[in-house]
């Protein structure tokens, strides 16, 4: 409230209607800002850096450019089971596994059945990428993994932002967006993960990947070990 | 008299209005339809095995390797996020050879939210003919595709029945057309129903 301490505006006399509202706006205003900028700092730090452990373990190179990913929330894990199905407004973008690209020893790669990525165990990789196509200004809700888990090691898959400068030469900035990792020798399983905030795509600055780990470790891969497909939901 | 003539003219008008209408609403809905098609060049599929031979034949189409083992190529369709009814799947590609190649366009079905097996659907299949060079083959369909939220469109391409013919057997491109379905909404503000 204003304190009628506090010395009166020059520019308006105190008698003045307008002079005892516009410190309540200037108080509202002051609020709305705060607000804002909480918000804008709560956004910001959904996104931390990543340690160089964790550049490391996604297969790149910590000095190639900047590392973040945004902070899980597991309160969003599958929670597109919750949320309303379909609708006008969400879509869904599926990439199959075999459209993942493995990041080298592409031989050991093989998709026999159902369009199902699977990795030889003698891969010198276990990392594969699949660009995925989503429109500009989508905001993006959900990644859910279709796959199979029969072994002591897990499938990681993370949905991956990658931004440049507009038109200048410049490092990559790489944000994993969200990341489901599988747990314990489930078998056939279908899981998601949220993505939090509300990340939305730029096509101008940015371009978006899927990629997929078919192990624990970055060297080798691991056997029973497969990947359908990855479902991004996003609306519009 | 006047009484009982009245009425006809009127049932006839009546009549008349509806045949208007109904051409009208025919109009409107084919209006709806909007067509569309999306191409997959060749050098888009990889095979099923990593470790199989491919290569690209002197026209720059997609061939496989004689002796080189599975004859089985994949390639994604990357069809838009929406409701859509596919009209034609075409090919095109070089034929020398005694056998033929194969393009078929297969969904694969998973339960949304819990665990399952893919259910593979062969939707429509074509294949080149003759053997005199350049083809061209397209098969005609009907299919409604509303389910991609649990389904994803593959293109399987095959040389050959068993095996590999070689390089005088090969794939240029797959083409599928389509119309985006476009739901009539009559009620802008509830979009047909009512929100509870």
């Amino acid at each position: 409230m204003y304190s009628t301490a506090s010395p009166a505006p020059t520019w308006a006399k105190p008698s003045d209607k307008s002079a005892r509202t516009a410190p309540r706006v200037v108080i509202a205003m002051s609020i709305a800002l705060g607000l804002c900028l909480s918000g804008t700092i709560l956004a910001k730090e959904l996104r931390v850096p990543m340690s160089d452990a964790e550049v490391r373990a996604m297969g790149e190179d910590p000095d190639s450019g900047a590392f973040f990913k945004l902070m899980h929330e597991p309160l969003l894990d599958n929670g597109d089971q919750l949320k309303a199905k379909g609708g006008a407004a969400t879509f869904y973008t599926s990439v199959a596994g075999s459209e993942f690209r493995p990041r080298s020893s592409a031989v050991k790669f093989i998709v026999p059945v159902h369009a199902t990525l699977i990795c030889q165990i003698d891969s010198t990789t276990s990392l594969a990428e699949a660009q995925i196509q989503l429109p500009n200004a989508a905001q993006l809700q959900f990644v859910r993994i279709y796959a199979s888990d029969a072994n002591e090691n897990d499938l990681n898959v993370a949905l991956v932002e990658r931004c440049q400068p507009i038109a200048a030469a410049g490092n990559v900035t790489t944000t994993v967006l969200g990341s489901v990792l599988t747990s314990g020798t489930p078998g056939r399983l279908t899981q998601s993960v949220g993505i939090p905030g509300s990340a939305t795509v730029d096509n101008v600055l940015c371009a978006y990947s899927l990629r997929v780990q078919l192990n624990s470790v970055a060297n080798g891969c691991a056997p029973d070990l497969s990947l359908d497909k990855v479902r991004v939901q996003w609306i519009q | 008299m006047k009484s009982s003539i009245q009425p006809q003219r009127s049932r006839r008008a009546v009549s008349s209005a509806m045949c208007t209408g109904a051409l009208w609403l025919a109009l409107g809905c084919a209006s709806l339809a909007q067509a569309d098609q999306v191409t997959v060049d060749a050098r888009d599929f990889i095979p099923i095995f990593g470790n199989t031979p491919f290569s690209e034949s002197s026209a720059g189409n997609l061939t496989c390797s004689q002796g080189g083992g599975v004859n089985l190529f994949l390639a994604q369709l990357p069809l838009p996020p929406v409701d859509l009814d596919i009209k034609q799947l075409a090919i095109w590609g070089g034929d020398l050879s005694s056998s033929d190649a194969n393009v078929t366009l297969i969904r694969y079905c998973q339960s949304e939210f819990s665990p399952s097996t893919p259910a593979t659907t062969n939707i429509a299949s074509v294949d080149s003919t003759g053997n005199g060079g350049n083809y061209f083959d397209a098969a005609t369909l009907n299919r409604r595709v509303d389910d991609q939220q649990t389904c994803i469109y593959m293109l399987r391409a095959q040389f050959g029945l068993d095996n590999c013919p070689g390089n005088t057997l090969s794939i240029a491109r797959v083409r599928v057309r389509y119309d985006v379905v476009v739901l009539p909404v009559v009620d802008a503000i509830f979009r047909n129903s009512f929100e509870n």
